[in-house]
This record gives C-alpha cells, sequence and structure tokens, in this order.
C-alpha cells in the first residue's frame, strides 16, 4: 500500500490557528474527563473510608493486568443531566485486560449517592452488556450499588431496555458460553442481588459485601423480624449455607486477587481469523490531527489528512479514487489489522452513495471489518438530485451498511447530520463501537435549516388562514428553535445520553480502534446476505 | 514505468523486468537476476547476478537504511504514481458543482493566481468550500455577487484567456 502524502504544512497560518483552537478543545475535555472520574464532595469520599472501601477506581486499577491499556466508555455519560449530580452515570465500564484476558468491565461507583442507578446508570450498563454479547467478551461486575435510584423509577424500571435488561442480557451471555464472575463489594439488594446471582461466579467481601432481595430494613417493615445484615445475606451465611456466592474473603484485595484466579482459568475464545500484518506506527504523527481539523466547523476538510494520522505507516489503498469524490473508500491496516475505511469528504450525492455501497459489499466479501469516520451534513437536495434517484441511491448504500456482516465502527469525527449519520453507520445501526470527538455535532439538520423550515411551516400556515404575519410570533420561534439547537448539538449533550460510547481525544482514535477491533474478532461474523436493493 | 530511487543522493531508475520464474531488475539501464535463498531463517541473504549478499535494513519513515558489503546506504523510493497530476482539464472557468451561496471572495478581479489557489469559498448543505484555480492566469471576473445564490452548473469565476507561448 502506499503511503499518504499529506497537503497540509504544518507551518502554515491556518493549521497553526487550528491546532492551538483544538488543543484548548482537548484540555477542557481532559479537564471535564477529569472531574467525572475524581472530583467528589469529601463527604462521599469521608464516608466510604468510615466503611473501610477501596474507591471504585482503585478497584478497576487493581483488577487490571499492570501496563496494559483500558479503553474507558462513556466517562461523560450524564454530564448534561440531572443537575451533573451523577458524575459517568454513577458506573465505570470498559473493557480491559485481566489475567491475560480481554474482558468488559463493569464498576458501580459508591462515591455517588451510594452507587444508586440512575436510567442512565443502567443504559449505560446496559450498552457493556450489549458489548459483550456482540464481542463475546466475558464479563466482571465490581458490585457496590444502594439499587435503583428510587425518585427516578418510572424511568428506569419497565421497558424493555431498562433495569430488567441488565439480567436478561446476564443470562444470554451465559447461555452463550461467555463468563462472568461478580465481586460484591457493597449490599447488593433486589433487583441488584440478581447480579452476583446470574454471574457464573461469585466472591463477596465479608463485612461489607451483601445480597439480599430486601434489606434489614424492608424485612422489619415487611414481616416484623429484625435481623442484621451479615446474618441476613453476609458472606459466610451465602458461601456456607445459601450456596448464592461462591468464595469470601476477608478484604477488597483478597476478593480481586481470588477474582483474578477465577478469570485465570477460563478458556480463551477462539478468534475469528482476520488478516494481520505487522503493526507500523503512523508516519504522519498523530497529533497533526489537531491542526487538520478547523477551527471552523462548517469547513471542509480532506478526510485523507485524517487517515493518514491515523493507519498503519500512513499508508492507505483508496478505492475509486476519481468517482465519487465526496467520498473516500480504502483499504488501511490499524494496528495491524486490515481494514476498509469510509470517511467523508462532503455531501453524499448519488454516485458517492454507490460507490461506498459497493465498497461495503466488497469488505464483506472480502471479510474486512469497517471503519466509518463522519464528517457528513446529510444526502444532497433538490429537484436535479431527487430526478437523478438520490433517495433511493442513498437508500442502498443504508441497506448494504446495515446489512453487512463484518464488524462497524464508526468515529464521529465532525458533523453528523441527517440521514447521512444512518448510512454511515450512526447509533442505530450496530456498530461495535461509536467513538465522538469532543467538536461532533449531531442532529437531524443544522441549525439554520431547522430554523428556516419550521418558519416557513408557520408563514405558509399563517397565509392560509388568512392572518398577517405576526414577526413577534415568528421572532420567538426563531429565538427558541436556534436555542434548543445549540444546546442539543453538542458532543457533550450526545455523550451524556450515551448516543456514543465516549469522546476520545483525536489522538487516542487510532488506539481506541484498535482495542475495539481486537475485542471484535472474539465474535464470528455475522450471517452474509442483504435485503432487496431498489435499483 | 521505472521507479525513481534516490541512493545516497544518487538517483538511480529502477524497473522490474520480470517476476517469474525469477526476479530480473533493469538498474539504470543494466540488467541484475535477483534470488532468495532459503538457508534456516536468514532472511537478509539473497543471490544477485550469482553472488551472495548478505544485508540488514531498517526503514526510517519513508528512507530505508541498507547495510550490505560493511557500508551502509540511505535509500528512498519514488513512485511514479505519486507524482502524476489531476487528469481533469484545466479550464477558463470555475463552475459550481452544486447549488450554493458565495461566501467569500479571496483573489479579486485582476489578480493573478496560480493552480491550486483558492479563488472563492461557497456554502452548501452546510459545508463550507474553497474553490481552486484551475490553472494559473488572471481572473477575469467573479461571476456571482457576494452572498448571492447560484445553481448547480453556474459560472462563478471567469480567468483571462491563456495566451499561447
Amino acid at each position: 500500500m502506499r503511503r499518504i502524502a499529506s497537503k497540509l504544512s504544518t507551518s502554515d497560518p491556518d493549521f497553526r490557528l487550528n491546532d492551538v483552537h483544538y488543543r484548548k478543545v482537548v484540555a477542557e475535555l481532559k479537564a471535564r474527563q477529569f472531574a467525572a472520574r475524581s472530583e467528589r464532595p469529601q463527604r462521599d469520599l469521608d464516608r466510604l473510608q468510615q466503611q473501610g472501601k477501596m474507591l471504585p477506581r482503585e478497584r478497576v486499577e487493581m483488577l487490571l493486568d499492570p501496563g496494559t491499556p483500558f479503553l474507558e466508555l462513556s466517562t461523560l455519560a450524564a454530564n448534561m443531566d440531572y443537575d451533573g449530580e451523577s458524575p459517568g452515570a454513577s458506573a465505570i465500564t470498559g473493557i480491559g485486560i485481566v489475567a491475560g484476558r480481554e474482558v468488559a468491565i463493569h464498576a458501580d461507583d459508591s462515591s455517588v449517592k451510594g452507587g444508586a442507578w440512575y436510567p442512565l446508570t443502567i443504559k449505560k450498563i446496559v450498552r457493556l452488556l450489549d458489548i459483550a454479547i456482540e464481542n463475546r467478551l466475558p464479563v466482571v461486575h465490581l458490585c457496590d450499588s444502594a439499587g435503583g435510584f428510587l425518585q427516578q423509577q418510572s424511568d428506569l424500571f419497565a421497558d424493555r431496555h431498562m433495569a430488567g435488561r441488565i439480567f436478561r442480557n446476564q443470562c444470554q451471555l451465559s447461555k452463550m458460553g461467555v463468563h462472568q464472575l461478580a465481586l460484591v463489594f457493597g449490599h447488593c439488594t433486589a433487583g441488584g442481588a440478581y447480579v452476583p446471582a446470574l454471574s457464573d461466579y461469585s466472591v463477596i467481601v465479608r463485612g461489607i459485601g451483601a445480597v439480599f432481595l430486601g434489606g434489614p430494613p424492608l424485612v422489619k417493615a415487611a414481616t416484623g423480624e429484625e435481623v442484621g445484615f451479615e446474618e441476613l445475606g453476609g458472606a459466610d451465611m451465602h458461601t456456607s449455607v445459601s450456596g448464592t456466592c461462591d468464595y469470601a474473603a476477608d478484604t477488597e484485595e483478597e476478593a480481586i486477587a481470588i477474582g483474578r484466579e477465577i478469570v485465570a482459568q477460563w478458556r480463551r475464545q477462539p478468534r475469528w481469523n482476520c488478516q494481520r500484518d505487522s503493526i507500523e506506527a503512523p508516519y504522519y504523527d498523530p497529533q497533526e490531527l489537531y491542526g487538520v481539523i478547523p477551527h471552523n466547523s462548517k469547513a471542509i476538510f480532506d478526510m485523507r489528512e485524517v487517515i493518514a494520522r491515523m493507519v498503519d505507516g500512513s499508508r492507505f489503498h483508496e478505492y475509486q479514487p476519481d468517482y465519487g469524490t465526496a467520498l473516500v473508500c480504502g483499504y488501511a491496516n490499524l494496528w495491524g489489522w486490515k481494514v476498509g475505511i469510509v470517511a467523508n469528504n462532503g455531501v453524499l450525492f448519488s454516485d458517492s452513495s454507490l460507490k461506498a455501497a459497493h465498497f461495503i459489499e466488497l469488505c464483506n466479501q472480502n471479510e474486512t471489518p469497517l471503519v466509518f469516520l463522519q464528517n457528513i451534513t446529510g444526502y444532497m437536495v433538490g429537484r436535479d438530485y431527487e430526478r437523478k434517484g438520490i433517495t433511493k441511491d442513498g437508500a442502498k448504500m443504508i441497506m448494504a451498511q446495515s446489512c453487512s456482516r463484518v464488524p462497524k465502527f464508526t468515529v464521529m469525527c465532525n458533523a453528523s447530520f441527517g440521514a447521512g449519520n444512518y448510512g454511515m453507520c450512526g447509533r442505530a445501526f450496530d456498530a461495535r463501537m461509536l467513538f465522538g470527538w469532543p467538536t461532533y455535532q449531531i442532529a437531524t439538520m443544522g441549525g439554520d435549516q431547522a430554523v428556516n423550515t419550521l418558519l416557513e411551516v408557520k408563514m405558509r400556515q399563517m397565509r392560509r388562514n388568512g392572518e398577517p404575519l405576526d414577526k413577534e410570533i415568528l421572532a420567538r420561534i426563531r429565538d427558541e428553535t436556534r436555542g434548543a439547537y445549540e444546546h442539543q448539538l453538542s458532543a457533550y449533550f450526545a455523550t451524556s445520553r450515551i448516543w456514543d460510547d465516549g469522546l476520545l481525544d483525536p489522538v487516542d482514535t487510532r488506539n481506541a480502534l484498535g482495542m475495539a477491533i481486537t475485542a471484535s474478532m472474539n465474535a464470528p461474523l455475522g450471517e452474509p446476505g442483504y435485503g432487496v436493493f431498489r435499483l | 514505468m521505472p521507479t525513481v530511487m534516490h541512493m545516497d543522493g544518487q538517483e538511480h531508475q529502477l524497473e522490474i523486468v520480470a517476476r517469474r520464474p525469477e526476479l530480473v531488475l533493469r538498474v539504470d539501464g543494466a540488467l541484475h537476476i535477483v534470488r532468495p535463498i532459503t538457508r534456516g531463517f536468514q532472511l537478509n541473504l539473497i543471490e544477485v547476478d550469482g553472488r551472495q549478499v548478505r544485508f540488514h535494513a531498517a526503514s526510517e519513515g519513508a528512507v530505508v537504511h541498507v547495510r550490505c558489503d560493511g557500508r551502509s546506504h540511505r535509500v528512498a523510493i519514488h513512485d511514479p504514481r505519486d507524482a502524476r497530476g489531476m487528469v481533469r482539464a484545466a479550464g477558463d472557468e470555475i463552475v459550481a458543482e452544486m447549488p450554493g451561496t458565495l461566501v467569500a471572495i479571496v483573489k479579486a478581479q485582476g489578480e493573478e493566481v496560480v493552480a491550486g489557489d483558492v479563488v472563492v469559498t461557497i456554502e452548501s448543505m452546510k459545508l463550507l468550500m474553497n474553490l481552486s484555480a484551475p490553472r494559473a492566469g488572471r481572473i477575469a471576473r467573479i461571476a456571482v455577487e457576494l452572498n448571492q445564490t447560484f445553481d448547480k452548473g453556474a459560472i462563478l469565476v471567469m480567468l483571462e484567456p491563456a495566451v499561447e507561448t
């Protein structure tokens, strides 16, 4: 494969301006991530210390193999919800290496309201278990949660993807032969009790860990029986009498050591036999991505410059370089894995949609994982384009993408608007992992377009009703719509609701994708075949 | 199409004449036959025109450092395909490939440009796009006013006709 020849000069004033701008963006991202990970009210930290408990992150650190990377997911979940009261949505999730095996990790964050589950906490845990199912990754649960946050019970209990889904997914994992281990560091009450009960293995810590359907206060209220928590559901009772848990440990450290030993017994998943070459660092420094991304989010940029700073040796075999040029397609290696890249270089037209559909089919034929780099403001609109079938050509791209049997990965690099989000493997299309850069914007359409569309509709309605055009009403619609859009467009809003698996410093994209692709190799390819392409 | 190889500052023409049954290279007009020698795991041993050559190679970005016969060489290969320019004909006009609005004029009427210079910026479908000069010349006219919309196929910029030399 040939090396991409960058057309950018790092001494160009625009490059320097972009670089300065993006470094500020990344500094803000890191500050927000640090706060979500580590900043807690002193009283919460004191309470954990009084209970003799480790911080949830210290547990994760102790569980992981030394010197191995941890791909943390959705660090900024809930950052714009619940008035910021649930940093990281009160849970830590991610993929890491334990006893030489890739595992998915779910840790309740007991440093926030006793680890109580908010609606977004549940969404985050369910997403991690979905990742475990899709990639056949064993799971380690670090349990320390007060249970569902009762003030929000109507948003976390009854629906298909709410709390029950955690336990449903646990059962499915076990049925698929994917192991799960629960380490019980706190009280697992009511629904939470099923996390260890449905895990294939469980370890419980004496004195702090407990598992029961109803805690002592509820038992007293229900039947009048007075019983202490150790007796009701403590470590020794469960490991020697009820058999609900398997191993008792005296300390958290011991529980983690036993847990690591258990994981070390698990057979490794056979890996799907994907092509792998020797690994090569990118020829162009990924740090230069800061200068590549324009400080004006509307300005177009050449996605080849991004690919050059992400893939092995900056080498890229471009497919159809002179056809449908608003889309860049081609093969590259990423941490040695062969991938097919689909990247936007502008609006999607009929030709670029057809090129995408064809290239996606090639990757499926060739069993090559797909990486989508989104900077898409939409499919082209207008009379000429509709007459040429832009809608049905876009449908072909969506059909090919949606029915792909190879693993897919998506990075939201800049814009993700309208149906372009669908064609380019947005959240609804089951990318194994979907990451975003901190400046990405996502919505059905751009703010200006939404304002003008709504104004147009309102003016027509006024004319139809024979009313005079009320400038005040129109101005209010404009301001309200624009305000709502600006707020909702941002990456922080999107990641708060877990529309992605987390925001990345662009420099880390290569590493995050490398881990995601490696993890995906644990699962076999999907079923081949497509639906009906509208030709 | 021969590949250009730079070795220790000298330029050499390198061409693959045959790959089978054995590799035949033409270097600066002279033919050479290259064969691998399979002897255990010694991969850095080849036969060139019947003579055994042991070498070590390490790459540093685009440059490969090769050591053989007690000397070190710096080698860089230039793929002729990289030098090939765009195959599009360079016309006298910049034509709109999609409908949009003209939002910036970077080079005004009468200014000199070289091929690739940004002349105007347009906005369409929420994107700002820089349109560049298809060839060197002088701007004859910017055909659309600032902030005016235009249709697909509209001529946005005209260059003065090229002078035959």
